[in-house]
């Protein structure tokens, strides 16, 4: 038993260790001309993706995870934690969370009954208060859950921020199994993340916004 | 009774005529054609018909999918 | 699904309104709508002849573009207030470029540039 832990925790070495080479040489690389560098550090200790955001990354042992033609994200971070299956943590940046309503209080109800719906765990909502990120209005949503036919529990913060006429979303997952211990540190990361976030540019909407207000719509 | 018999009708009665008056055949729509009319029963509990609700009035953007309950 | 209710505000503002159709009967598909809250009708064709008319199903296997067979495949439609189809797009729908196609297809509606 002993042993088996212990080749598990090479394994993991080994993974973040390609997962860092990947990272670091990602960033460092020279990318060719014409093409936009997805990650580039500022003077400031904060990153820039593409043309877009600016924000304070984590740091390099978490891998970047980008979607840039679309899809359930755009933009987040994934660290792969010390630990048995499942110890992990990602965090993203969601442009268009679940639900519709562009009211914050309606759409985090519908929000969370469809957050994790396909895990299997059984989500309850611990915490749920009024706050600003980035000067706009926001709710901060805590939930945790546990489903101990497949021994995993998960702990997730949410933010959902009223930008112009909708909603946008942060959002953390920590994974852990049944008897494993939630760490603080990775959340740390998360906050650092949403508080700092900042939109370089308009983005599809309020430039749409523009246009209909142009053609007199 | 009267109501469901009308709806079947219109369920059955309406794809025929659609196939026998448009003359398509099953020729792939493509961009620049004109829509397909339909008339069919909605969620909302009551018939929708192209000419009488889309046409000359709105725009209509549709999404054919699979299956309800499924991921859309 | 839900990416059309969460732009029907905009719709609304481009004279533009928006259907769902399944081949589900109509009591399924208002219960599915209530489920995800949408607030534009589904609408039902169970035997199938319309979304064969709109490309959207075939009746021999295997159908792409996923292959799934004897259900109507992901496809969406523009079609204008002239009753032409102004756009077809397998696969999920991408909000985006339909809401640039509604503005455009608006202004040339109102003869604007």
């Amino acid at each position: 038993m002993e042993r088996r832990k212990k080749g598990r925790f090479l394994g993991t070495r080994v993974i973040l260790l390609v997962i860092v080479a990947a990272f670091g040489f990602g960033c460092a690389a020279l990318q060719p001309t014409g093409k936009p560098k997805v990650l580039s550090l500022t003077d400031r200790g904060t990153v820039l993706f593409l043309d877009k955001y600016e924000f304070k990354a984590p740091p390099k042992n978490w891998a970047l995870l980008k979607n840039l033609e679309g899809g359930d994200f755009e933009l987040g971070f994934l660290l792969i934690e010390q630990g048995p299956f499942p110890s992990q943590t990602t965090f993203m940046y969601d442009e268009e969370p679940y639900g519709s309503s562009p009211d914050l209080e309606k759409r985090a109800k519908y929000y969370c009954t469809r957050f994790l719906f396909n895990s299997g765990i059984d989500l309850r909502v611990t915490k749920q208060e009024k706050t600003t990120l980035g000067g706009r209005d926001a709710l901060a949503i805590y939930l945790e859950g546990e489903n101990p036919n497949r021994d995993e529990k998960s702990k997730s913060k949410v933010y959902l921020l009223k930008k112009g006429d909708r909603i946008v979303s942060f959002v953390c997952t920590m994974w852990r199994p049944m008897n494993g211990t939630y760490a603080q540190e990775p959340f740390d990361y998360f906050e650092n993340f949403a508080q700092s976030f900042k939109f370089l540019k308009k983005d599809f909407y309020e430039n749409f916004e523009d246009e209909l207000r142009k053609a007199g719509m | 009774m009267s109501r469901k018999r009308l709806l079947l009708m219109a369920v059955i009665a309406v794809p025929i005529f659609l196939v026998l008056g448009m003359g398509y055949g099953w020729a792939q729509l493509k961009v620049g054609d004109e829509a397909p009319s339909f008339t069919l029963p909605s969620s909302q509990g009551k018939l929708v018909d192209y000419y009488k609700d889309y046409y000359g009035k709105h725009h209509l953007v549709m999404t054919f999918f699979p299956a309800a309950f499924t991921p859309v | 699904m839900e990416a059309h209710n969460r732009d029907l505000y905009l719709y609304k503002r481009l004279n533009a309104q928006v259907l769902g159709v399944s081949k589900d009967d109509p009591i399924t598909n208002k219960f599915f709508a209530e489920s995800l809250h949408l607030e534009f009708p589904i609408i039902s064709n169970v035997l199938g002849f319309m979304a064969k008319a709109y490309g959207a199903y075939s009746e021999k296997p295997p159908f792409g573009p996923d292959g799934s067979i004897n259900t109507f495949g992901r496809r969406t439609v523009v079609i204008d207030k002239k009753g032409i189809v102004r756009y077809l797009k397998d696969g999920s729908p991408n909000n985006k470029e339909i809401l640039d196609l509604l503005l455009k297809l608006e202004k040339e509606s109102r003869g604007l540039k």
